[in-house]
């Protein structure tokens, strides 16, 4: 079997794959449930594939297998998958908790990793382009600076218990909330407004797709 | 053995007291006031660290009776209950009458016989032979064994067979006797005779009145009677000589003491001596005599002499001798000295006591000369104040108590000792004391002891703990009852008094006595006023806060201020108003009382009953936790209800909270239903059909029709605000360069990323730049691969590059694909800092591709290696992450591809310089792809056979044809282009050319810079058929065609063998790039698409607007 015949094959097998995936424009079917859950299979096992192929046997090789390997690399291989042994543990549920030990290097070390990213890659170099945007162009600037603290002070939750128990929050606070609220209706509109263009941008490619195959 | 150490300091005792501190070993010792200490002092004998004069005094005692054991046990000197100084002082007077008493009369305690208590005669008589009861106590008719010597003990008592003195009372030394000529009232004229009798009386045995110092006789002077000088020269020498730690530590013990036991054991007693001399007393019992019994210490009043509670003692038979102080016990010991010396002795003897035992007396901070101490000199005991009353003994001893005292109490009233006021005292005719015989200085002692302080009933119930403090720190040599005196007997009395007194009770003994008790009954009442307080005014705030029930408003301190303080409601304004309404509410609210076996039985007033943490109820608890008002409260509860946490139910708990086991059957039928109605809603939206029909027939309707006249396609040119400058940093590259992409979407995204990816591969390719394509998703992976295994054989690509079609893009030379990258964003960062060391146990995130293949990267520094990085991202997330963990360590510069939906978070990077370009969505891919192929020549197939097919194609190609082999360069421009008389070599005669004509539209295109975009005209990308005869009509008409600077011809080749069936004629098929297919068609469906969905949309919210309109109409109506 070429290679060439092996496109045409793949091809229509895409071809069924995506009518299955459009049947569910009618309602949900077993058609539609077919097709999802085979790609999940395949995804999943294609997972599974690279992370035995890509991570765990080049690890082996690399420490445990490799040939004159030291105590040292001995350790440094069986430590991480000591860990990921441990994190098995946690679909039993009463030795769930020595996964707990796996979890915790994970999470503290991703939260780390992650915090110092977000502080030095995010939220620092954009807020001194905010600040820098007010130069530059006044009136933009103070809509991104704006937009920026009453979409903070929307989303504080503090409010005063009158005398009569009557809970409201002070005016200043729910006019920048109201203000905040037109930020973030904006900004979340425009996030619905990108994806439904990205799932029109794939339902045309696949149309495009189908007629290829179809008509050639 | 206690901590002496946290005995008092000297700055902590009485001035009389501090000149007889002995520092610490390897202290520097305090200014010994000891030699200046004044004459007349009480305590000149604990002065010296000599203590033979006990020794000596109870040398010759020994014979005969042991000295009260409790004045030794009860602190020493200063213990001396008042009757044995009564005793001693009308020996004292007697002698004195006889010119043999010391030269301070009041000093000297007369002990005569007939001054006996009555008790201690009852004690006496329960002696195997008791002593006459006019008889003094034996081991104070031993004091008259010694006789005086001229000069120095001359003459030895008669020794019996222990070889004790016997007791004389002419064994007085002569010495002693010289110094009982010495009184204060004759002080002037006894001074002529004290110097007469310095020749014979050594000075140390005078203390600066002349008064015989005892303690300053060696006991060898009083037990043998043949010293000569030298020998006494020498033993003076040891007397001044500074003593050691142990020393001290052993001279803290009488020497008496030693021999008590032994004596008492197996002696009996002689018959007393009718008299005892004075001078046989030692001269801390001198002025004792003259205080009071209402100024006894207040500890001593505490005293128990019951004999039940010491017939439970253990009675040693026979004493042990001293054992040798330790070493290490010895810096502890020496402290002692700072203690009043009638403590300083219980100490010593103790034993270590055990943990939990109460307090040692002898720690007792602050200790203060007792009042009765200060009396010393006053009138005698008969002169002592009348007893307060009962009633008020209790306060009154609160008051006049010492803080030493007071922390004692303290201690004796802890639970190591508990009081039990039920031990009801027995009175114990027979063997107790009988009404009026105790020694009267017992009768002002109860008064002035705190009701609760010491209990005799406390100390009997407490298991005689003080009895047995006394004899722990006796470390069980001393008998208790021996020394109350009250076995003198020995071990018979001990055995009578245990059979008999067992249930001896001094409150009651005193009680017939007609006294005041001892002490009160402890109050059955645990909530009696306490002591001290009964004048006391209970204070106004909580006397109200006792005026309310449990449960009602009234009942807090709070309440009832308010409500004693509060004005009128007239008069407050209306917030206050609604404040007192609402506190009258909340405190109106009845709150459940906690069960009685409750941990917070009782308390429960105090707290109001709270939710408990639930992981589920995340919702509630922040609503519990913060105040809402009505709005945030809906907020809430749509964050809520889209996070999918008002549909996780809430565990089932038992009894004791814990969440009982899910019951699976009935989750999966649970699931079931759930999933049975999901599928029932979808069914039930006609309206969602509607909508995905009308989406359907817009997007697919571009298709089959011509939507070319409706929709125009994009303009051809970036907008910097939005694209920055991505081609110019693509085009910097140069041949060689590296570029690091991350590939961060699979395939279901790939219909709007791929339209992306491509041109981007396309161009970095055609730079002769090598991408290097690394993701964290798995799917990513192999999805790269996929679409650079088509790019290495696009045949477009390879004519653009000048490379045959059989000779593809390989990896790793032309690209390459690394392996998956795992840990996400962990895997991030440690990508900025890899190597490439393959035999090395960290082999490097670049050291192979995907395959396994060794890259050959060499890798060293990210920013060494590569020129820049290029992300690919589905999602803002991911595009996040390179940006913070790639972009920021790196400081390469990042372009990133994104799609339409994550745009909005990566415009923020582009602004903020993070970003050198970026596209997004079918646009940008739709733009770029233009100017790209605008710059590129297009590649026109055409089969041709033969020699004439290559000359045509050589003709074609003339001047400005590029020789195949050589890649294009279209960042160079129409300069760079080849030699037109670049001869077309390297083609085997029997491969077809494929010869095709520049694309006629390409024109514009000068520069593929950012400032190619002069105009916005329409760029078509499809590229048309040319016909064969304008192929023709092209060659022959123009064999040399004129170059311009826009042309570009390219010459490629397919392997074909050239066969006979081949013809002229065949199709020529101008080469698209990849993913070129209904590349317009697709920009107009998705346009079309847009617009419909908007509509949808649109007319969606007219549509609920109107529903929610009509509904509130009909609400209202």
């Amino acid at each position: 079997m070429t290679p060439q015949t092996l496109d045409v094959i793949a091809g229509w097998v895409g071809f069924v794959l995506t009518l299955l995936i459009f049947s569910y424009l009618l309602a949900d079917n077993f058609l539609y449930r077919l097709a999802v859950y085979i790609f999940v299979g395949v995804a999943a096992a294609y997972s599974a594939v690279v992370a035995v192929e890509g991570v765990l046997l080049p690890w082996l090789r690399g420490t445990l297998l490799a040939p004159g390997v030291s105590a040292g690399q001995i350790l440094f291989g069986v430590v991480p998958l000591l860990i990921g042994l441990l994190l098995l543990l946690k679909s039993v549920p009463r030795l769930a908790f020595l996964g707990n030990l796996g979890m915790a290097f994970l999470i503290g070390i991703g939260v780390a990793v992650s915090l110092i990213g977000t502080i030095s890659g995010t939220l620092i170099p954009l807020i001194a382009s905010s600040g820098t945007a007010v130069g530059d162009n006044l009136v933009d600037g103070l809509i991104i600076i704006l937009g920026t603290i009453t979409s903070l002070l929307y989303f504080q939750y503090l409010a005063v218990r009158r005398p009569d128990g009557e809970i409201v929050r002070p005016w200043p606070l729910r006019l920048a909330g109201a203000v905040g609220q037109i930020f973030l209706i904006v900004t979340f509109a425009s996030l619905y407004a990108g994806a439904i263009l990205s799932s029109l941008t794939i339902f045309s490619e696949r149309i495009a797709f189908l007629l290829a195959q179809v008509l050639g | 053995m206690p901590d002496n150490r946290q005995m008092p300091q000297g700055e902590d005792l009485p001035d009389w007291l501090r000149g007889h501190i002995h520092p610490y070993p390897g202290e520097e010792p305090a200014p010994s006031e000891s030699p200046a200490e004044p004459a007349g002092s009480p305590l000149s004998w604990a002065e010296e660290p000599e203590g033979d004069s006990e020794a000596l005094w109870f040398a010759d005692a020994g014979s005969q009776r042991p000295p009260p054991d409790e004045i030794a046990d009860m602190g020493g000197e200063a213990m001396e209950p008042s009757w044995l100084f009564d005793d001693l002082d009308e020996e004292a007077a007697g002698a004195a009458d006889a010119g043999t008493g010391p030269a301070e009369p009041e000093a000297v305690p007369p002990s005569p016989a007939e001054a006996l208590p009555d008790w201690l005669e009852i004690a006496d008589s329960l002696g195997e032979e008791p002593a006459p009861a006019a008889a003094i106590p034996d081991w104070l008719a031993a004091a008259g064994a010694i006789e005086a010597d001229e000069g120095f003990v001359e003459d030895e008592p008669a020794a019996d067979e222990e070889g004790f003195p016997s007791p004389d009372a002419a064994a007085v030394p002569d010495w002693l006797a010289a110094a009982d000529e010495l009184t204060l009232d004759d002080e002037e004229e006894a001074v002529p005779e004290e110097e007469a009798a310095e020749a014979a009386t050594p000075e140390w045995v005078l203390v600066d009145t002349g008064q015989l110092s005892p303690e300053h006789l060696p006991p060898e002077a009083a037990a043998e009677e043949d010293l000569t000088y030298e020998e006494w020269q020498e033993i003076q020498a040891e007397a001044e000589r500074e003593p050691s730690a142990e020393e001290m530590l052993a001279e803290e013990v009488p020497d008496w003491f030693e021999e008590i036991g032994a004596e008492e054991a197996s002696e009996v007693p002689s018959e007393p001596v009718g008299k005892t001399g004075p001078e046989f007393v030692p001269d801390w019992y001198l002025g004792l005599e003259e205080q009071g019994e209402a100024a006894q210490p207040e500890w001593f009043d505490n005293l128990d002499f019951s004999v039940e509670a010491l017939a439970a003692a253990p009675i040693l038979p026979e004493e042990p001798p001293e054992p040798e102080p330790p070493a290490v016990e010895a810096a502890a010991a020496a402290s002692l000295d700072e203690l009043p010396d009638w403590f300083a002795d219980m100490p010593d003897q103790a034993a270590p006591p055990d943990a939990g035992q109460p307090p040692d007396v002898g720690q007792l901070p602050g200790a203060e000369l007792p009042d009765w101490f200060a009396d010393i000199g006053a009138p005698p005991a008969a002169e002592a104040p009348a007893p307060p009353a009962p009633d008020a003994a209790p306060a009154a001893a609160v008051a006049e108590q010492p803080d030493w005292f007071a922390e004692f109490e303290e201690a004796v009233q802890s639970p190591a000792a508990p009081v039990t006021p039920a031990a009801a005292p027995v009175v114990g005719a027979e063997g107790g004391l009988a009404p009026g015989e105790a020694p009267d200085w017992l009768a002002g002692l109860s008064p002035e002891v705190p009701a609760e302080a010491l209990s005799s009933d406390a100390i009997y119930a407490g298991g005689d703990d003080f009895m047995k403090i006394i004899d722990e720190e006796l470390g069980g040599e001393i008998d208790p009852l021996a020394a109350l005196g009250l076995s003198a007997g020995g071990a018979a009395d001990a055995a009578l008094l245990s059979e008999k007194d067992a249930t001896f009770d001094l409150d009651a003994l005193l009680a017939e006595s007609g006294l005041p008790p001892i002490v009160e009954e402890r109050a059955e009442d645990e909530d009696e006023i306490v002591p001290g307080l009964e004048g006391a005014e209970m204070p106004d705030w909580l006397a109200d806060a006792q005026t309310g029930e449990p449960g009602t408003p009234g009942y807090s301190a709070v309440g009832a201020v308010l409500r004693r303080s509060e004005t009128p409601e007239e008069e407050l304004s209306e917030r206050l108003r609604l404040l007192r309404k609402r506190t009258g509410e909340a405190a109106a609210v009845a709150i459940p009382a906690a069960a009685p076996s409750d941990a917070l039985a009782g308390v429960t007033d105090g707290l109001s009953p709270t939710t408990v943490f639930s992981s589920v109820a995340v919702g509630r608890q922040v609503q519990a936790g913060v105040t809402l008002d009505k709005t945030q409260e809906a907020r809430v509860a749509t964050l809520s209800a889209l996070l999918g946490l008002e549909a996780l139910a809430e565990p089932e708990l038992d009894e004791e909270g814990r969440p009982l086991p899910v019951d699976k059957a009935a989750e999966a039928a649970r699931i079931k239903e759930a999933a049975r109605r999901a599928r029932a809603r979808s069914r039930r939206k006609p309206l969602r059909l509607v909508i995905t029909v009308a989406l359907v027939v817009a997007v697919i309707l571009p298709f089959f029709a011509d939507f070319s006249s409706l929709i125009s396609l994009p303009v051809a040119a970036f907008d910097p605000a939005r694209n920055g400058e991505m081609d110019a940093a693509i085009q910097a590259l140069r041949s060689g360069d590296r570029v690091l992409i991350g590939f961060e979407y699979g395939p279901t995204s790939a219909g709007e990323m791929d339209a992306l990816a491509v041109p981007l591969l396309m161009h970095i390719l055609l730079r002769g730049a090598q991408p290097v394509i690394v993701s964290t998703n798995p799917a990513g992976i192999l999805h790269a691969r996929d679409v650079l295994s088509r790019l290495a054989h696009d045949e477009f690509l390879l004519a653009q590059l000048g490379r045959p079609i059989d000779r593809p893009l390989t990896t790793p030379d032309d690209y390459v694909i690394l392996p998956y990258l795992p840990g996400g964003v962990v895997g991030l960062r440690a990508l900025t800092a890899t190597s490439t060391d393959v035999s090395a146990v960290d082999r490097g995130v670049f050291a192979v591709d995907l395959e396994g293949n060794p890259t050959g990267l060499n890798v060293r520094f990210l920013q060494t290696t590569f020129k820049l990085v290029l992300t690919l991202a589905e999602r803002g997330e991911d595009l996040r992450q390179w940006v913070e963990q790639v972009g920021v360590p790196v400081r390469l510069p990042l372009a990133a591809a994104v799609s339409v939906a994550a745009e909005p978070v990566a415009l923020p990077y582009l602004h903020s310089g993070q970003l050198v370009g970026l596209l997004s969505g079918y646009r940008d891919a739709y733009v770029y792809n233009a100017i790209l192929m605008a710059a590129l020549p297009p590649v026109v197939r055409l089969p041709l056979a033969g020699p004439t097919s290559r000359a045509a194609a050589a003709a074609i190609a003339g001047p400005t044809r590029t020789p195949v082999g050589e890649p294009a360069d279209i960042a160079e421009g129409p300069s760079a282009t080849p030699s037109p008389t670049a001869p077309v070599s390297g083609l085997p005669d029997t491969v077809r050319l494929i010869t095709y004509t520049p694309f006629p539209s390409a024109t514009p295109t000068a520069t593929f810079t950012p400032s190619i975009t002069p105009s916005p005209t329409q760029v078509p990308t499809e590229a048309p058929t040319l016909t064969e005869d304008e192929l023709t009509a092209a060659a022959e008409a123009s064999p040399t065609p004129p170059p311009t600077a826009t042309e570009r011809i390219f010459v490629t080749a397919t392997p074909q063998e050239a066969g006979p069936e081949a013809s002229p004629t065949a199709a020529r098929t101008v080469l698209l790039p990849p993913d070129q297919t209904y590349r317009d068609t697709r920009w107009y469906s998705l346009t079309l698409g847009t617009l419909a969905a908007a509509v949808l949309i649109g007319v969606g919210a007219l549509f609920n607007l109107a529903r929610f309109r009509s509904s509130r109409r009909r609400r209202d109506k």
